[in-house]
């Protein structure tokens, strides 16, 4: 505790005090005259100058008995947060103590509660309860985790989809597998038969290399003689005729000269036939055509030829590339411009599928929960009807019985008022009736006793027998007076009984009219008793009140009803407009997953058909660039082969060469040209030599038969010449020679045959192609056309394999994308399990949060009402020298009772009585109490002890010294009584200067 | 001679153990199908002579045809580099794997039976000896069952897949493979890059997977590059991974106040936060006044972060309300005697609820917060 000043202006000025505060229970002195507004800053001066931290306290204890209400006011005005009074004064008590003690466990309850942290308790509990309640339970309408439930069992569903999917996606894949082994079958098959038609081809080359090789044996054959006979190559045979027109001279000379004539017009006609046979133009030269331009030619054939394969394999890829650029544009003129619509659409499309399905989801649950008013409504409705025949010609039937209840209580009072006026009436009546004919007959006995004395007076002329006259005057005058005001009396009271019994009757009357109106109610409703009416009423308005809320509510579910299907009309209305434009047409509402389906399906359809434009655009662009190249190309070579042919063919037929025409080929042309020129010029030659011999036998005649007899010796000097010892021997010579031309002659014509059979290929590349051919010519049993017609039978069943592949391929993914992946949907399910698994978790978690606050804030209760109770008992002990105890429950009320168990009723063991110190004892142990679970709690005592013996307040004093330890315990005292006490028991007093 | 070796893979993974939804998964899934996408890049560009895909390129109970495409093309693309798949037991050679039932471009070898087979690249003059996974077998013995020869001027390597066990690092005898004539075994085995230590200098190491698949697979992840020749084998690790899973526990002591969440973190996360995928998980003694900025505090992190789970295992402190004080000192002590974790788990969720309750604090995520 601090020790602090407190200086307290109080009110303008009015009252002024100064307080030095020391630790412990001091006394503050004194205060008797302190105004309650004074007394209020000072409390709160105390509290805030003694440095205790009173928010975090809560409150500051105040025992305060006079004007107490005025003192909090000013503490609490003046700052002190949380100060709060225990007023434990003024309380009427009974014998057994009872409005005392429950007034003093209300006071404690309401002192107490904040310490128990109740209050903070049930707003957490409240909280978590809500929180428990937000989450809801599995089976609600609405609630994170019945909505987390509702989503896991969709996302199961689509599992089984997925999984189904997934397996006719595995079956479509091995039936594809199926189908690409079976192409591979085909594949294989086409192999084999390329390989058999090569083989076939091969066996057709290994016999052209035969005939081949046995013309080229042949041709061999005649060079080998030709190269034997080369000896007599240049063996002039010419003079064959001049040595037989010599021996033809010399041995007949006319006879040898008409056959050498005859042998002449022998040879004119050869020579005729000859030159006839030659089938070129004789009368001019043979037009040459160099070797430079046939091989040009060639080079150009060998150029064109595969130019044009190459050409028309160009062109017919660029076909199928128009064909299938043209294919492409029209399936994506068929199909909706996806790009435009979104960056992704399969995702826009699956966004569209979920914001329907949650619209339609939304207004589903609306409109379920519009009918589920409705049919509650209407139940609730008809459950009125029997009530309504009652109440609704009697709309304020609770103010009614209210009402009757009212004037049958006040006609009760009335009647009972009425009785007891009648009664009291009655009672007076007859009390009157009873001394009326007293006062009467003593009137009467006055009367006569005056006349009698008076006669008596007048008979004796006594005059003292006057004096008991007055006496008796006044006795009749008391008598006769007391009679008449009777009388009076008893007829105003007759008059008043009357009246009362009128009003009497009347109120009966009434009474049975309003009585008979309810008994018709309670018959109508069929009720005994009118609480039973009201409690009938009471439900019908309940009910009532319930169907009016139920009609609000579904007048706005109504609403929001109206608003979701128009919501989701408008949403329908959107995606009909968007599905219609994409192709697929949203027909009705639970086609949408369909329609979502199939609008994916048009969508990789247009991806496909996208992607094959691109290719197919850029195989054309290919194709077309190819082919202007390869036609720039033919068309080069081609006009230069046609400049050639022009060239060459003009030559030939210069040369009279006019089979030309039949050859579509230049070349072949000139070659056939060179074939029949090697020919023709050896019919020249031959030609040449029958004239050379022709001229010979013309001049061997002439010869022969001027100088006949000369040749004869030049003949035998020639012979020697010639290098041949006979004639015989000449002859023998002149024949191998003319056997060596016409070998040569024949080869030539064997070789021509033969380049003609080969038609210009060599050869030794017939021969490779045949020996690198290997064994499978033997194998090769069938034709070559043949064999391809089962290559395009094989090629055929490719193209529909590939055709079903392809048709495959986009059943499974279009089955494939009719379903998100499975491990996504594993996916969802995981994350929604584990949040419903949250939500349960939080749901429990948060109740057993609740229990255990709950728990918590029981138990300090009990730890808080359990020492309050020790320390009451305590300090009642010390104050009644161990003769009571207080003891104080969990539900703070508070019990007295006696040390010693036989004892009934608590005795008083103080002057000012048991509960007193009873409630000093609680004052002091709830500072106590409270201060063992938190600071320092001040303690303000203000309470005049005027009523304690000095023993009695000594002992208190010293009881509250020994015991408030380092406590604060602020005591201002009433009086100079209390300061003395206090400086005799050695405790502090602080003098207030005022 | 260059190869590169991966393993697990596991394309079309399923993501469900992190709980984060299908958003998160389709990420997960495109990053692995980049990762791919860069290490055969990588194999085209070096270029390697072979890549080999040690097991588990994909799970077979979950990809998709779309993925098989996918893989069909990307292998096309890397031309003549041949890639050698030795299956793993998440996509074991069986009837309706992929590996069975699509056609594989001419590049790609698939050792489909579970026993050795050898393939030759002529032009590298490597032997790749493989062992597949057909779904039936155990393959912890594989190596008794390798037998070989040595082939002067040709690089020989193995191939396989081995499911880990529980109580041996290497699940087979490493005994088996000093003999053999190998110059380098790439396994498939776990997540991570892990050398296997062999009598006899053969090169054996485990690739690991080139991306994580959970927070149990975190940090960075790699393939390796391994060149061979004459002499030695070297083996380097190369950084594949472009998401990296991060496990942080913090202290709530820690953090202080949510602003300085990040600051905090960024002395725990070893890669930038916009490709951090992060599990946090708050422990300690958590003051009132963060519990009462969790929101703000939950914003923060994942709004900087790729992908944030967070886990709260803080203990409310306890502070100077009575009510607080009483319910942290009889929960805790609850949590104390807790018979297992999930009990213990439950306590402290309940302590945390009825402190957040009791000292103003949102309960739950919001919208379950009090309706």
């Amino acid at each position: 505790m601090r020790i602090a000043a407190i200086s307290v202006e109080g009110l303008d000025g009015v009252a002024r005090c100064v307080l030095e505060l020391k630790e412990g229970f001091q006394v503050v002195a004194p205060v008797a005259d302190l105004e309650a507004p004074v007394l209020g800053r000072l409390v709160a001066e105390a509290v805030s100058g003694c440095g205790f931290s009173v928010g975090a306290c809560g409150r500051v204890v105040l025992r305060c008995v006079r004007d107490s209400g005025e003192v909090f006011n000013v503490a609490l005005a003046d700052g002190v947060p949380g100060i709060h009074a225990l007023h434990l004064a003024d309380a009427p008590e009974d014998s057994t103590g009872g409005p005392v003690l429950d007034r003093l466990g209300r006071e404690l309850a309401q002192w107490i509660v904040p310490y128990l942290f109740e209050q903070e308790a049930n707003g957490a509990t409240a909280r978590l309860a809500a929180y428990v309640e937000a989450i809801g339970p599995p089976d609600a309408e609405r609630g994170p985790l019945s909505d987390a439930l509702r989503r896991l069992d969709i996302i199961e569903d689509e599992r089984r989809r997925a999984i189904e999917v997934r397996g006719a996606v595995a079956e479509l894949a091995r039936e594809r597998r199926m189908q690409l082994d079976a192409l591979d079958a085909a594949v294989a098959e086409q192999r084999r038969l390329e390989a058999e038609l090569a083989a076939a081809r091969l066996r057709d080359d290994a016999t052209r290399l035969a005939e081949a090789e046995r013309r080229q044996d042949a041709i061999s054959e005649a060079t080998q003689r030709c190269f034997e006979l080369s000896g007599v190559r240049e063996f002039p045979l010419g003079q064959a005729g001049k040595l037989e027109r010599m021996e033809m001279d010399i041995a007949a000379a006319r006879a040898r000269r008409e056959t050498l004539q005859a042998k002449r017009r022998e040879l004119g006609e050869r020579i005729a036939q000859e030159r006839g046979a030659i089938g070129l133009r004789a009368d001019r030269p043979i037009e040459e055509v160099p070797e430079e331009a046939e091989a040009e030619l060639a080079a150009l054939q060998a150029e064109i030829v595969p130019l044009r394969e190459q050409f028309e394999r160009a062109e017919a890829a660029r076909a199928t590339a128009e064909a299938q650029h043209g294919t492409a544009t029209e399936d994506l003129a068929r199909l909706p411009d996806f790009s435009r619509l979104a960056a992704d659409p399969v995702e826009w499309l699956t966004q569209l599928n979920t914001s329907f399905r949650a619209a339609q989801h939304a207004r589903d649950v609306e409109l379920d929960k519009r009918n589920r008013l409705h049919a509650e409504t209407a139940h609730r409705r008809g459950m009125l009807t029997p009530f309504e025949t009652i109440f609704v010609k009697r709309p304020n039937l609770h103010g009614g019985a209210r009402d009757h209840e009212k004037k049958l209580r006040a006609v009760e009072e009335e009647r009972n008022a009425r009785r007891e006026s009648v009664e009291s009436l009655s009672r007076e009546r007859e009390d009157l009736r009873g001394v009326l004919p007293s006062f009467r007959g003593m009137s009467v006995v006055s009367v006569v006793f005056l006349v009698i004395l008076g006669g008596f007076a007048l008979w004796s002329r006594n005059p003292g027998v006057l004096i008991p006259l007055p006496l008796a005057g006044l006795c009749l005058l008391w008598f006769a007076g007391n009679w008449v005001l009777t009388r009076d009396s008893l007829r105003r009271v007759d008059q008043d009984l009357d009246i009362a019994q009128r009003g009497q009757d009347r109120i009966d009357e009434e009474m049975a009219a309003h009585r008979q109106a309810v008994e018709q109610i309670l018959e109508e409703a069929g009720c005994e008793t009118i609480r039973e009416l009201e409690a009938m009423h009471d439900q019908y308005r309940r009910q009532c009140l319930e169907l009016a809320a139920l009609d609000q509510a579904a007048a706005q579910q109504e609403t929001r009803a109206a608003d979701a299907q128009g919501a989701f009309d408008a949403l329908f209305a959107s995606h009909r407009l968007t599905f219609e434009a994409l192709g697929t047409p949203l027909v009705d509402e639970d086609a949408i997953d369909e329609v979502t389906g199939r609008s994916i399906t048009r969508y990789q359809e247009y991806r496909d058909a996208k992607r094959r434009l691109s290719e197919s655009r850029q195989l054309l662009t290919r194709s077309e660039r190819e082919t202007t190249a390869l036609r720039t190309r033919l068309d080069a070579a081609l006009g230069r082969e046609r400049e050639l042919s022009l060239d060459v063919r003009e030559k030939m037929r210069a040369s009279g060469y006019t089979e030309e025409g039949k050859h579509d080929s230049a070349l072949r042309a000139l070659r056939s040209y060179r074939i029949r020129v090697a020919k023709a010029r050896e019919r020249l030659a031959r030609v040449a030599t029958l004239e050379g011999d022709f001229e010979r036998l013309t001049a061997e005649v002439d010869a022969a038969e001027g100088e006949l007899a000369r040749r004869e010796g030049a003949m035998s000097e020639w012979l020697e010449a010639m290098g041949a010892k006979s004639v015989e021997g000449w002859r023998e010579q002149a024949a191998l020679a003319q056997e060596y031309r016409e070998l040569w002659d024949k080869r030539s014509s064997l070789q021509a045959e033969l380049d003609e059979f080969l038609a210009g290929e060599e050869i030794d590349e017939l021969r490779r192609r045949v020996e690198t051919g290997g064994t499978e010519v033997l194998q090769a049993a069938r034709s070559p056309a043949s064999i391809e017609k089962d290559m395009a039978a094989v090629e055929d069943r490719e193209a529909r394999f590939q055709e079903g592949l392809t048709a495959l391929l986009s059943d499974i993914e279009c089955k494939a994308a009719s379903v998100r992946p499975l491990h996504e949907v594993e996916e969802d399910i995981a994350a929604v399990e584990e949040r419903i698994e949250t939500l349960k978790q939080e749901a429990r978690a948060a109740s057993y949060a609740r229990s255990q606050i709950e728990e918590a804030a029981r138990r300090r209760r009990v730890a808080l009402a359990g020492r309050l109770s020790e320390r009451a008992s305590a300090f009642m002990s010390h104050l009644t020298g161990q003769a009571a105890r207080v003891e104080v429950w969990p539900d703070w009320r508070v019990a007295l009772s006696a040390a010693q168990e036989e004892m009934g009723s608590p005795r008083v063991f103080m002057p000012d009585g048991a509960y007193d110190t009873a409630r000093r004892a609680l004052s002091f142990a709830l500072q106590k109490a409270i201060e063992d679970d938190s600071a320092c709690i001040p303690l303000v005592w203000s309470e005049s002890l005027d009523a304690l013996s000095d023993e009695w307040l000594d002992q208190l004093l010293r009881t509250v010294s020994e015991m408030c330890g380092h406590g604060p315990v602020l005591l201002f005292a009433h009086g100079n009584r209390v300061v003395d006490a206090a400086a005799r028991l050695s405790v502090p007093v602080i003098r207030a200067s005022v | 001679m260059r190869l590169i070796h991966t393993s697990d893979v596991r394309l079309d993974a399923s993501y469900a153990g992190c709980g984060l939804g299908s958003a998160f998964g389709r990420r997960r899934r495109e990053g692995l199908r980049a990762v791919l996408r860069a290490l055969l890049n990588r194999a085209a560009t070096w270029p390697a002579d072979a890549v080999l895909i040690a097991g588990n390129l994909f799970d077979v109970e979950r990809i998709e045809p779309a993925t098989v495409r996918f893989l069909q093309e990307s292998f096309e693309s890397v031309g003549p580099v041949p890639i050698f798949i030795a299956p793993g037991d998440r996509d074991p050679f069986i009837e309706d794997s992929p590996y069975a039932l699509y056609p594989w471009p001419d590049n790609v070898t698939i050792f489909r039976e579970a026993d050795w087979r050898m393939r030759e690249v002529e032009d590298a003059r490597l032997v790749v000896h493989g062992f597949g996974d057909d779904g039936s077998v155990s393959r912890g013995d594989c190596f008794a069952r390798l037998s070989l020869e040595a082939r002067k001027g040709w690089s020989q390597v193995a191939l396989a897949c081995l499911a880990r066990h529980a109580d041996a690092a290497v699940p087979f005898d490493t005994a088996c493979l000093t003999s053999l004539p190998l110059d380098y075994v790439a396994l498939g085995l776990g997540s991570v890059v892990q050398p296997v230590t062999v009598d006899g200098g053969v090169a054996v190491y485990c690739s690991g997977a080139p991306e994580g698949h959970g927070f149990d697979e975190t940090g960075l992840r790699h393939y390796l590059e391994v060149e061979i020749d004459a002499e030695r084998v070297r083996v380097t690790p190369a950084v594949s991974s472009r998401a990296v899973f991060e496990r942080v526990t913090l202290d709530c002591a820690e953090v202080g106040e949510a602003g300085r969440i990040l600051d905090v973190l960024a002395s725990y996360v070893s890669v930038e936060a916009g490709r951090c995928l992060l599990e946090l998980t708050f422990g300690g003694a958590c003051l009132p006044e963060l519990r009462r900025d969790w929101r703000e505090l939950q914003t923060i992190v994942e709004s900087a972060f790729a992908s944030v789970v967070l886990y709260d295992d803080s203990v409310p402190a306890d502070g100077e309300r009575p009510a607080l004080a009483a319910l942290v000192r009889g929960l805790r002590e609850e949590m104390r005697n807790a018979p297992d974790p999930p009990r213990e788990a439950f306590v402290r969720r309940a302590l945390q609820l009825g402190a957040s309750a009791l000292c103003g604090a949102p309960l739950g995520e919001e919208g379950t917060d009090e309706g």
